[in-house]
């Protein structure tokens, strides 16, 4: 902990030794020394990648630009998918051969176990990836063990044995204890780093550490207590006091402190806890962020009174710094869930015009559920959440579920947007249109927020009714409102769909010309995965088709056949099936009928135990639901895998590589 | 949804103090060098948030058993 490592011979070694495997899994329970252990081995063996994870992970277009930026690539903005990392790997040989994800059980979204397990498949044989995690992690453990390719450190290798007890206490206080006290340590702490640790701050400036250990070994209170009688109250005032009361934060910068905690110089008192040895670690090389040892904060949050005053201030300070998530999270412990929703709903336009329903998927997540079904703007987040994942039903169902007497005219708007984007969807294009034309009289000319969608959807609408130049209207007018607040989700699907027009009446060089820039303002934009994202590459590829580029066309056809399978979404899938036809034998072949609507997470994880030898009531038991529950998913995914039986699921699940 | 039952769980070590005001609504008992929690949870959303309570602090899960529901009136 802090800047100093004692070196672990053990662990060094089985993690020097794993430089075969692709992954290496630390799977250890809290203050077990995780991190510590690996953060010591890297400086160690002179660096790597390290990236320690929190639930604002759980959106891939935050977690990979992070793995990206911690792997020092070029551009880490543009990296939106794990494949972009490891292509930019294969471009980067001097990038480093280790990547750490630290507390990677903080992620809950299966998009993101996927692209870490298709970094492993994909990145460069050297790249060695280390995830450490409180829980094993949904990855494909069994395919790399089976391969060999697994290396895992446990609770066992991470325990300390008496001798690394001693080296730790030397460090820690100077002092060489006896072989039989060090022993007893081992016994009483189970070999446990954090209350090693502990044992190490209470010996030292005490004048009896013989007394010290014998009165740890004998007693049985939780080291949570040990820690409040034994540290913290032999620590002086100041300290004290700015520790519990900075215990709130998952991070800690000094000016953030400061407001916290009410004190002046906090820089100086995060660097003397460092110091200190107090948990505290420094998270950049300038020691702008810090953040407490996990498990020595809650301990810290167990000893100091509830206090919602002080998440109130902190929330001011992360919504003044702009970290919204944090501010939300706060605001949410402070008892001001109301205003945690004023914000979220405040920031829809921005997240839903990014791409990124995943992150208004985790925010609303933490508001209670009384809140949550009182305000309509809420009710509207959560019907975008459902139309980015395609949950036609769920968007119909939340947006009609609102009275619009009571909404102002922006708001009705937005619920036209959404059921027009749901007609469109299910192919119903005459009405999508008519739907989107009723929200277009609700909104002044030059507002951006719901018109510029509902002018895609009138585009869209008019140009599968054949309609070509009130098409290109409707979509230059949507450029032209959203260009100036670069909304970029807004520009990929208004520019990809002129793109396709040209195409269609003909104008093939304008046409391959405006979906290659396409392409590249979503790459650039973190967009190229996203299911938006298929009309260009379609696109592009039925021209390249007509030219006879038939190879470069099938790289394109590919990556837009597989994008338009990630939603169910009729337009989309329209065009995928014109291609496919258009390629002809040079197509690549589905194999079979492609999932049209997707797995939720539920209904992934009673797939991932499908084929083991369980019961259904033991899957229910296995994750903690009810038989019936179990069934309604087991049945749902039959529905969307097109089979009857479990062994045809788990058949075509492995076929489409779900599994 | 599910049904409110009671359970018990078993955690090896003493529960920090501060923690067994917060789980007042849990009847304890100390057995060698384990802690058991018996109370009623009232969904599995709170069984997890439980869990992931005592995992948060560091304490080690040894089991969770679902009791007989006939000892529910108990409670």
């Amino acid at each position: 902990m802090g800047r100093h490592h004692v070196a672990r011979g053990r662990v060094d070694a089985a993690l020097d030794d794993a430089s075969d495997a692709l992954l290496v899994l630390v799977s250890a329970p809290a203050g077990s020394g995780k991190s510590m252990a690996l953060s010591g081995w890297l400086a160690r063996r002179g660096g790597g990648a390290w990236y320690s994870l929190d639930a604002e992970d759980n959106d891939p277009a935050v977690f990979w630009p992070s793995v990206a930026t911690a792997l020092a690539l070029a551009e880490p903005a543009e990296i939106a998918t794990a494949r972009d990392v490891a292509r930019a790997l294969f471009d980067a040989p001097t990038a480093p051969s280790v990547l750490v994800l630290d507390d990677y059980h903080a992620i809950t979204n299966p998009a993101v176990h996927a692209g870490v397990d298709q970094l492993l498949v994909e990145a460069p044989a050297h790249l060695r990836v280390v995830v450490a995690s409180r829980h094993d992690p949904p990855l494909m453990l069994s395919r790399l063990r089976a391969q060999g390719a697994l290396r895992e450190l446990r609770f066992d290798d991470l325990r300390f044995d008496p001798d690394e007890i001693g080296a730790v206490l030397q460090e820690v206080t100077g002092l060489a204890l006896s072989q039989t006290e060090l022993r007893r340590l081992a016994d009483r702490t189970d070999g446990w780093a954090a209350a090693v640790q502990l044992v190490g701050l209470s010996l030292r400036d005490h004048d009896d550490p013989a007394g010290v250990v014998d009165a740890f070994a004998g007693d049985n209170r939780h080291v949570a207590d040990y820690l409040r009688d034994e540290v913290l109250a032999r620590l002086p005032e100041r300290l004290r006091s700015f520790l519990l009361a900075t215990a709130i934060l998952d991070r800690l910068a000094a000016p953030l402190c400061e407001a916290v905690a009410q004190v002046a110089d906090a820089q100086g008192l995060l660097e003397e806890l460092e110091r200190l040895n107090l948990f505290v670690i420094p998270l950049d090389r300038r020691r702008r962020w810090f953040r407490y040892h996990h498990l020595f904060a809650e301990w810290l949050r167990l000893q100091a009174p509830a206090d919602p005053s002080k998440h109130l201030v902190a929330a001011e300070w992360f919504l003044a710094n702009e970290f919204t998530g944090e501010a939300i999270r706060h605001l949410v412990a402070g008892g001001e869930a109301d205003r945690a929703a004023d914000v979220i709903e405040l920031e829809r336009w921005v997240l839903v015009g990014q791409g990124r329903e995943e992150t208004l998927r985790e925010w609303i997540q933490l508001l209670p559920a009384d809140v949550l079904g009182q305000r309509p703007g809420l009710t509207l987040v959560a019907a975008w959440v459902a139309h980015h994942a395609g949950r036609w039903d769920d968007v119909r169902h939340l947006a009609g579920s609102l009275a619009p007497d009571d909404l102002d005219p922006l708001t009705q708007a937005e619920v036209l947007l959404l059921e027009a984007g749901r007609q469109m969807a299910i192919g119903e294009f005459a009405d999508a249109g008519r739907t989107a034309m009723a929200g277009l009289g609700l909104v002044a000319p030059g507002e951006p927020r719901a018109r510029t969608g509902l002018l895609l959807v009138e585009g869209r609408s008019r140009l599968e009714l054949g309609d070509l130049e009130g098409a290109t209207e409707s979509f230059s007018e949507a450029i032209a409102l959203a260009g100036p607040y670069n909304v970029t989700i807004v520009l990929l699907i208004a520019r990809s769909h002129l793109a396709e027009i040209h195409r269609r009446a003909g104008r093939m060089h304008d046409a391959e010309v405006e979906a290659r820039a396409v392409l590249d303002f979503a790459e650039a934009e973190g967009l190229a995965e996203h299911p938006e994202a298929t009309v260009a590459n379609l696109t592009l590829a039925s021209v390249l088709v007509d030219v006879q580029r038939t190879d470069e066309a099938a790289e394109f056809a590919a990556r837009g056949l597989r994008l338009a399978r990630l939603v169910p979404y009729v337009p989309r899938q329209r065009q995928a099936g014109d291609v496919e036809l258009h390629l002809g034998p040079a197509a690549p072949r589905r194999r079979g009928p492609s999932m049209v609507e997707p797995l939720t997470g539920r209904e992934l994880s009673v797939l991932r135990l499908l084929p083991s030898s369980l019961t259904p009531r033991e899957i229910a038991a296995e994750l903690y639901l009810s038989l019936n529950t179990i069934k309604t998913h087991t049945r749902s995914l039959y529905r969307k895998l097109g089979v009857q039986t479990r062994h045809a699921a788990i058949e075509e699940a492995r076929r489409q590589q779900i599994l | 949804m599910d049904e409110r039952r009671m359970y018990l769980i078993e955690v090896r070590g003493r529960l920090p103090s501060a923690l067994t005001a917060e789980l007042g609504r849990f009847e304890l008992a100390f057995i060698g060098d384990s802690t058991l929690l018996t109370g009623a949870i009232s969904d599995s959303a709170a069984l997890y948030g439980l869990l992931a309570r005592l995992e948060a602090v560091g304490l080690a899960l040894v089991a969770v058993r679902p009791l007989p529901t006939d000892t529910g009136d108990r409670a």
